[in-house]
């Protein structure tokens, strides 16, 4: 297992009362895998997905990457795990060319000795995420919502991670930009070798993407289906969340 | 009911003009459920605005708007606020669009007190509409605490309120998931049969609404069709492109990019993007009649001769 977190619970103070967000949640992504997370607004999705990535502390619970329990994040988990936000607008700095999102990881982490490497390795992955030269000198504001959701994956896939929590990645954007953008996604896939955890509330989209799928609902995970129950399953019984209850592998 | 002439709608930026909707005729009948689909920028929104007249100033619009007899673009600011009061509702984009300092069940009255109906009866209406919508419970409640699917549904009763002749409702599911997305199919559902013009890009909420489906790319209609006929076999390249993007029918994207509106390819406007274009779309292709569809394509010119 790449990813696994076991009975992660984390709850938000709101005001005077106490949100539960997530309930004891236990989830596993592979190396390779495409695994989506599928469930209503406001069900945890995202905040499981972070919670992973340690930008969220859990309450309780534990988080694996390659076998190592997470506590605190290091600079080499930074590193092999990253996040593609839903919103592109407002995931990039608004003052800085696409050029200097998209280096600013590398800079972070200090892998670009020269400016020219630096160049290149951002010339290299805007091309993989479709984005032309010109957009790279060009500020958000000044791109379209396909072309931004673009700029951000080729800033969250630069360090080459092993495991990108999508969130939403494309539920802002037209049907023919989702396409492309997911058609993309698969592509890096597959040359690299990489995870995705696909949070996703769109059936469709997730019928098409997931080697397997994970429902929420309230909080926690009830379901886990493969690929072929995934495909079995009648349009109607997904919308209304009836699924076969598939008992977890832990 | 609704006709629309040679409707353009051009804004001038720094960059240059605009021409956000460039020529657009059609027209919708009484008890139709006409539907625009296209991407986002194809023009959608600056046109159902430009039917109610609620864009800014920068904005030119020409051509003709008719509805039941008047040309809509002709009336003055008094005439047109009537018209917008009771007889067209515009239920905009925006699900923040909603007061958020106002109670939900007095918001959805404001248009009746207007009206200058007494107050119990306006407060029977309200609620019997927002019970009918699945709401009732919603009356006391401000928006922040209602989800999207209520909101939507809230802005919908509001429109409805006046009992307008027809409704334009725009992006009724922008954002929101499967269940509150059925929620507002069946919400529509509910509408019967009033005439309605609905902007989505979201094709499957299409299907389950239409009657009738224009495509719009570009700021112009690529092409117009019965649902059913547009759904099973589409005819301009776009919709075909369009339909296949879609997750359960293969999700084969468009190649290329949408052009920027200022600085539209001559001819056909999809030409670059297209695998059928030929040297003459660089004309620009008519309107054809194709077996009671409208098109914007060269391929059918020759069926025609």
């Amino acid at each position: 297992m790449l990813m696994r977190c076991v009975n992660v619970s984390k709850s938000f103070k709101v005001g005077r009362r106490r949100i539960e967000v997530l309930k004891g949640c236990s989830i596993a992504v592979d190396e390779g895998e495409t695994v989506v997370l599928f469930g209503e607004s406001g069900c945890g999705k995202t905040t499981l997905g972070r919670v992973l990535l340690m930008l969220v502390k859990p309450d309780a619970g534990r988080v694996f990457f390659k076998d190592t329990e997470i506590t605190a994040p290091t600079r080499e988990f930074r590193k092999s795990v990253q996040l593609i936000p839903q919103n592109p607008d407002e995931a990039l700095n608004p003052r800085w060319r696409i050029y200097d999102s998209i280096a600013e990881p590398l800079r972070v982490h200090g892998l670009a000795e020269t400016m020219n490497e630096e160049f290149d390795a951002v010339a290299a992955i805007a091309e993989k995420a479709g984005l032309k030269e010109e957009h790279l000198h060009r500020k958000p504001s000044e791109l379209s919502g396909g072309e931004l959701q673009r700029a951000v994956i080729a800033r969250a896939l630069i360090l080459e991670p092993e495991f990108v929590v999508c969130d939403e990645p494309t539920s802002m954007l037209d049907v023919s930009v989702q396409a492309a953008i997911v058609r993309m996604l698969m592509d890096i896939q597959k040359r690299t070798g990489v995870s995705y955890l696909f949070i996703t509330h769109d059936l469709e989209l997730a019928r098409a993407i997931a080697d397997r799928m994970y429902v929420m609902s309230g909080g926690r995970v009830t379901g886990e289906l493969r690929k072929e129950e995934l495909r079995e399953l009648s349009r109607e019984s997904l919308i209304r969340c009836e699924l076969p209850r598939v008992s977890a592998r832990f | 009911m609704l006709k629309v002439e040679n409707l353009v709608v051009r804004f001038k930026s720094r960059v240059g003009v605009v021409r956000a909707v460039d020529g657009v005729n059609f027209d919708v009948v009484s008890g139709e459920r006409f539907v625009f689909v296209g991407e986002s920028g194809s023009g959608k929104t600056v046109l159902a605005m430009a039917l109610v007249r609620l864009l800014p100033n920068n904005a030119t619009v020409t051509g003709r708007v008719i509805f039941d007899g008047v040309d809509l673009l002709k009336l003055s600011e008094k005439e047109m606020r009537k018209v917008r009061n009771c007889k067209i509702a515009y239920i905009p984009q925006n699900q923040a669009s909603l007061n958020p300092l106002m109670k939900v069940g007095y918001q959805c009255a404001e248009p009746l007190v207007e009206q200058g109906l007494e107050r119990g009866r306006i407060m029977r209406k309200v609620s019997e509409l927002l019970e009918f919508f699945g709401i009732g419970h919603r009356f006391k409640d401000y928006p922040h605490k209602l989800s999207g699917g209520m909101r939507q549904r809230a802005l919908l009763v509001m429109g409805l309120s006046r009992e307008p002749e027809m409704i334009i409702a725009d992006e009724p599911t922008k954002g929101l998931d499967a269940v509150k997305r059925e929620q507002v199919v069946e919400a529509f559902q509910k509408l019967g049969r009033r005439t309605l013009m609905v902007i989505t890009h979201d094709l499957p909420f299409a299907e389950k609404v239409a009657d009738r489906i224009a495509v719009m790319y570009c700021g112009k209609i690529v092409e117009i069709s019965p649902a059913r006929e547009f759904f099973d076999c589409p005819l301009h390249p776009y919709s075909k492109g369009l339909l296949e993007s879609l997750p359960e029918r293969g999700m084969n994207p468009i190649k290329g990019f949408q052009p920027s509106l200022v600085n539209l390819p001559e001819g056909c406007r999809f030409r670059e993007r297209c695998d059928l274009s030929t040297a003459r779309c660089a004309e620009e292709p008519p309107l054809l009649e194709v077996d009671g569809s409208l098109v914007r394509c060269w391929l059918y010119a020759d069926e025609m001769c």
